[in-house]
């Protein structure tokens, strides 16, 4: 090697200045994870308040026995409408939202493996949401939340409004596989120096299984959204009856998807729980490997007691029977995450902020549908109370604890990251309380009203002399406390967008790799990855920091000693 | 619920269970996180001292909540077989049907159709809307659909279950109360699901015995009236236009296309007719009277008729009124035939059709009729 004169080259090579761009321009055109990650986020927000509205116009039709306010049709569009915002484009695009935005991060990766799989995902999400609503170019979908066939086959909905409900919820399920891909392989590969799973956020963990459990379930949904379209379309006949058709087949399919998706907001929401307690109590996680397997487990075991939305299917008694084994198998790991997260807040020193409120109410809100779901997935019980409003109000009870209050509790806390401004802790407290109230007040009442008087889910009314007018008014009522708290929290959030207080790079304390990285982060995420010593990285870096700190500190003072 | 079958007392105690089951794991996991929030909060100025999990915690709790699975699954298919396990007959139920024994349950076929429950009994009669069956007696429903996903839910009585098309799908199960019970049909089916409800009565079997037996003579009496109108005014038109023919020589078009109305009418009258009749047996006799009374009245208002008519009656007759939502097509109905008959019908129901006396004025029902029996059936 000659030792001639080399001169040394910059790492990295640019022909210029970037071209300058509009903010807009450039969130549209980015392929960077937190841009894609912010427009899931921003959207599921918008739909979150379109979701609480059409379920409170339904509570509205819903508020007296026989009510004539709507049109039965009007209300079976609604309802369909509602089952598609409320699963894939409200809860499904937040929580991926908030995994693709907060996992790399925490994970010191500098950017995602597969950034273009995430773009062209985000894309496919927005061009469902308007597919979805442009219901005003066809008539909208009265086929129901979930479209069974042959109901929303050709031959008793001929109007493409369900074709287009197909079509933008495949749109939306695709990106979710595309973003999955794109996480799993960096959660995967792009982990920093010294981040074995052992030391990696329970956060990221739940990023991880939940893009695999993703990759799983959200190819079966899309198949059969294409062969019921094929149906539609092109006369097939896979789920009509009649030609050998199988109408059963289509809730295989899709009910595996249903359960997965609820598994995906539980994971999600018990990931971003342990992370909150774990920061504002000062503990670490109370027992890592247990926590990170029980999530793992859920996953797995969640899913496979979708049959248990089968129960008064005519499939076999044997298969109903290993629905409720997998479903009382669900009790094992479900239990154990609550015990270690209860746990993790031993012998800490618990700040109540607006994260672990929101934390709390999360973990009690699933606490609550678990129990309710608990008690319907016995196959006995379920020929009583499934399609009853319990049914309905145990999966709202669960998943607007893992959607609204878990997902909120996650935005409140990485919120100072994202935008670089707190969200505002009074407003969030109000907010909090109002929602709690309002769940509470609409679910209630008809968890009873389905319990005692068997009123049944998805109908534009109820008849009077059944029982049930008080429950359905409470309801009715608590929907509009519901709706009040959800426009709360959004005010709140966009308020603080501009106005919030400022927060430096740290502002809670945390000790995952997410704040170590500036609020907010930039393009490249990290001037310099850090190598992990342990599983709370950032509390070494302090210490380091403190540590040269002191060691300067002496030197100065040792060397601005007077030489005796 | 109140359970009235053995059935549904097992699923009665099965959700009692799956309550307290429930209750403690809410209370549980409750106590135990507020707790913690009481003990740990940082209001009193304390610091963080984390403490370890000891030796093997999370092994007994895995345990214990392992046994609790095991323990409610056990309970889960006790009670669950129990409930779909197939009742006997007891001597107070019905043993023979017609003089002959009856050796397993006695089967009845439920069919589910947008928005209504055809139930099928033994002999060939059949009812709408209302299902009658016998005390004490073990019944099997033969559960199938026409069209979409039907669930046929009568709480008190048997386990919900599912009606797919193309399948058919038993439910098991014995009344032990004499009475009548609702249901209502709980799988989204589209437009009028809300509405689509049963009925359930339970009588002794002697009277079953009865209602059936009394079924099928009705039937068969609404069908030979209908036939017998059929024939009337077939013969009618056909001296009609004989006269016509002798007066002008020749027809015209438009006789032409009431008499092929006429011919295409006829056949499936004297099948279909009796999907209404279930309880207004021998109408034929009042429609044959009312004919004429009808095309004298020119006070109802049919145009008004056909308003209501949409809003009202096509979400099962269909909107021109050929069925094909449920209700049955009204050019086969002999009541449908005369206002007489059709106003009776709007307004005491029956059949599967809900009573509209309450809903509609005295003079919707006039109109909604005229416009039925001018327009529709008239083909006008």
């Amino acid at each position: 090697m000659s030792t001639s004169t080399q001169k040394p080259r910059p790492e990295i090579a640019v022909d210029g200045f970037p071209k300058r761009q509009s903010g807009f321009a450039r969130m549209i055109t980015s392929a960077d994870h937190k841009d894609i990650a912010k427009i899931l986020m921003v959207g599921s927000g918008g739909f979150l308040f379109i979701a609480a509205l059409e379920f409170f116009l339904m509570r509205l039709q819903l508020a007296i026995p026989e009510n004539t306010f709507m049109e039965p049709v009007m209300f079976n569009r609604i309802l369909s409408l509602y089952g598609a915002t409320s699963i894939f484009f409200f809860a499904l695009p937040l929580i991926m939202g908030i995994f693709l935005y907060v996992a790399p991060l925490q994970v010191g990766a500098r950017g995602t493996a597969l950034p273009r799989l995430s773009q062209i995902g985000g894309a496919l999400w927005v061009a469902g949401a308007i597919v979805l609503y442009s219901g005003f170019l066809w008539t909208p979908s009265q086929a129901g939340v979930n479209p069974l066939p042959p109901l929303s086959e050709l031959a008793f909905l001929n109007e493409n409004g369900v074709d287009a409900w197909l079509t933008a919820c495949g749109f939306a399920t695709l990106g979710f596989v595309l973003i999955a891909i794109d996480l799993s392989s960096t959660l995967k590969v792009d982990r920093a120096p010294g981040m074995a799973w052992r030391r990696a956020p329970i956060f990221a963990w739940a990023a991880y299984v939940g893009s695999w459990l993703m990759l799983f379930i959200g190819p079966i949904l899309l198949a059969a959204f294409t062969m019921l379209m094929v149906d539609r379309n092109y006369g097939a006949v896979f789920f009509a009856d009649g030609a050998g058709g199988a109408p059963l087949l289509w809730q295989h399919f899709t009910w595996l998807f249903y359960s997965g998706a609820y598994m995906l907001v539980l994971i999600f929401a018990f990931g971003a729980i342990a992370e909150i307690f774990s920061t504002f109590s000062g503990n670490p996680i109370f027992d890592r490997k247990v926590l990170m397997g029980s999530i793992a487990a859920v996953a797995v075991i969640g899913t496979l007691a979708y049959m248990q939305n089968m129960y008064t299917a005519p499939i076999g008694l044997g298969w109903k029977y290993y629905a409720m084994l997998m479903s009382m198998a669900l009790i094992v790991p479900v239990g154990l995450i609550f015990f270690n997260l209860i746990s993790g807040l031993n012998g800490g020193a618990l700040r109540m902020r607006a994260p672990v409120l929101f934390a709390v109410g999360a973990l009690v809100s699933i606490s609550l549908g678990l129990a309710a779901e608990l008690q319907q997935s016995l196959v006995g019980a379920a020929f009583y109370l499934k399609n009853t409003t319990d049914s309905t109000a145990a999966t709202h009870f669960a998943l607007i604890g893992g959607a609204v209050f878990g997902g909120f509790a996650a935005l409140h806390y990485w919120f100072p990251k994202i935008t670089g401004r707190t969200m505002g802790e009074q407003l969030g407290r109000l907010s909090f309380w109002t929602l709690t109230l309002g769940t509470l007040v609409t679910f209630v009442p008809m968890a009873l009203a389905g319990w005692e008087e068997d009123q049944v889910v998805d109908a534009y009314k109820f008849f009077n002399h059944t029982g049930v007018n008080f429950y359905n008014l409470l309801s009715s009522i608590g929907m509009l406390i519901l709706l009040i708290g959800v426009i709360l929290i959004l005010t709140n959030a966009v308020a603080s967008v501009k106005g919030g207080a400022r927060a430096g790079h740290d502002p809670w304390g945390g000790s995952t790799l997410e704040w170590f990285a500036l609020s907010p982060p930039p393009a490249h995420n990290f001037d310099v990855r850090p190598d992990v010593r342990s599983d709370r990285p950032l509390l070494d870096i302090r210490a380091a920091i403190a540590k040269r700190a002191q060691e300067t500190e002496e030197r100065a003072a040792h060397e601005s000693q007077p030489v005796a | 619920m109140t359970p009235h079958s053995p059935g549904t007392g097992q699923i009665n105690t099965l959700i009692w269970i799956g309550f307290f089951a429930a209750l403690i794991v809410f209370v549980a996991i409750n106590l135990g996180l507020f707790g913690a929030l009481r003990r740990f909060g940082a209001g009193r100025g304390r610091e963080a001292r984390p403490s370890r999990p000891s030796q093997g915690v999370q092994l007994r709790v895995g345990g214990g909540l392992a046994g609790f699975a095991i323990l409610l699954f056990v309970l889960g298919i006790i009670f669950t077989s129990n409930a779909t396990s197939t009742p006997k007959t007891t001597s107070a139920g019905l043993t023979s049907f017609k003089g002959e024994k009856l050796h397993g349950p006695l089967v009845i076929h439920a069919t589910g159709q947008q928005w209504i429950w055809r139930y099928d009994y033994p002999n060939g009669a059949f009812s709408y809307y209302k299902l009658v069956i016998p005390a004490h007696t073990a019944i099997q429903l033969d559960l199938e659909s026409t069209d979409v996903i039907h669930t046929w839910s009568v709480p008190d009585l048997a386990p919900k279950t599912d009606a797919v098309p193309g399948k058919v799908t038993p439910v098991v199960f014995r009344a032990d109360a004499e009475g009548e019970f609702w249901g209502q049909s709980s799988t989204f089916s589209g437009q009028a699901y809300a509405p689509m409800r049963t009925a359930v009565e339970v009588v002794s079997p002697q009277r079953f015995e009865e209602f059936v037996i009394e079924q099928q003579r009705k039937l068969k009496a609404g069908n030979e009236g209908a036939e017998k109108i059929e024939a009337e005014k077939n013969e009618e038109l056909a001296e009609f236009e004989e006269e016509e023919a002798a007066e002008r020589g020749e027809e015209s078009p438009a006789e032409e296309e009431a008499e092929a109305a006429g011919e295409g009418e006829g056949p499936e009258s004297s099948e279909e007719s009796g999907s209404e009749e279930t309880e207004e047996a021998g109408e034929g006799e009042e429609a044959e009277e009312g004919g004429e009374e009808a095309a004298a009245g020119g006070a109802p208002n049919a145009e008004a008729g056909e308003e209501v008519f949409a809003e009202n009656c096509s979400v099962c007759h269909g909107a021109t009124g050929h069925g094909g939502n449920g209700g049955p097509d009204l050019t086969t109905m002999p009541k449908a035939k005369e206002q007489a008959g059709a106003e009776e019908q709007v307004t005491n129901g029956g059949g599967g059709m809900p009573a509209f006396s309450g809903t509609l004025s005295e003079e919707e029902i006039s109109n909604v009729a005229a416009y039925v029996v001018e327009d529709i059936v008239g083909g006008k």
